[in-house]
């Protein structure tokens, strides 16, 4: 797949100009949602299910996958680029903090300057960053 | 979530991957999964639905990557961590294609007295071939 081209703009934003920050996308991560993404990715690691094993292992309760949270970026992302299309993109994170039950997160993105790249992250109602990383545009292949 | 799913993995693994039992540079296994239009439903009972969204969501990609993973990667120990994820996202899957997930060990290593493991994900439509999308998953692996 072709990667590096040096200026993307024209070819992904499809003519539209390119948004400054990511439409912020919001989640309050209730045990309901814990256990539907657990059904739905088939991960039953039981720092997700089970507080008794979480406390084991250091935490103070259940904690979320981390998809979880990833995938609420993703949201953020398909809001924030549907008008472009669907462009081709590496989304590249760190998780810096686990998200625990009932906790609420938010998801947010600053374009990089005058660059095809964003800064984007998850943080949680403390402002307290879970999710860390960068999102770049692919020049798209055929 | 899906319709078909078809694991192919080392039939004798029957104990859990330890960090000591994971080879890098291998090919672990296969998932083949078929999306169906159900998985819309299960998301958006996740997620708030996204108004006149006709195809499925980008997270999608993300997600059968994962569950692949989980699949194939079988029985994990209890308390590995996901610490970071990187994804090279093409093209989204088509609703009722079927896709296959190569779930590679890419590197295994020891950073801060913690076990850690590279693992990658090629998603490819399963008919044609195509990548759809590459992830590298980096796990703290718990023994």
């Amino acid at each position: 797949m072709p990667v590096g081209a040096k200026n993307m703009l024209g070819n992904m934003s499809n003519g539209k100009e390119l948004p400054k920050n990511l439409a912020p996308c919001r989640l309050n991560v209730g045990r309901d949602k814990i256990n539907a993404f657990a059904d739905l990715s088939n991960d039953y690691n039981p720092l997700h299910i089970d507080i008794e094993a979480a406390q084991r292992s250091g935490m103070n309760t259940i904690i979320a996958h981390g998809s979880i949270a990833l995938n609420l970026l993703w949201e953020s992302i398909e809001r924030s680029f549907k008008r472009q299309g669907h462009p081709q993109m590496q989304l590249d994170v760190r998780f810096r903090a686990p998200v625990y039950v009932d906790e609420s997160i938010e998801t947010g993105g600053s374009r990089n300057g005058a660059t095809d790249d964003y800064n984007v992250w998850v943080s949680n109602q403390d402002g307290e960053r879970v999710i860390e990383g960068t999102l770049k545009l692919l020049p798209r292949s055929e | 979530m899906s319709v078909d799913n078809v694991v192919t993995a080392d039939p004798n693994t029957t104990r859990t991957w330890t960090f000591e039992k994971l080879e890098a540079g291998t090919l672990i296994g296969s998932s083949t999964q078929r999306i169906g239009k159900e998985i819309t439903a299960a998301w958006a009972s996740i997620y708030e639905p996204l108004d006149g969204r006709e195809r499925l969501p980008y997270g999608v990609a993300q997600l059968v990557t994962m569950k692949a993973y989980a699949d194939v990667v079988a029985p994990r120990p209890p308390g590995n961590i996901h610490a970071a994820q990187r994804c090279d996202l093409y093209e989204l899957p088509a609703i009722s294609n079927a896709v296959t997930a190569d779930v590679y060990c890419v590197e295994k290593y020891v950073r801060r007295n913690r076990n850690m493991v590279d693992f990658r994900v090629d998603l490819k439509d399963a008919e044609s071939g195509h990548l759809l999308c590459q992830s590298v998953l980096k796990i703290c692996w718990a023994t």
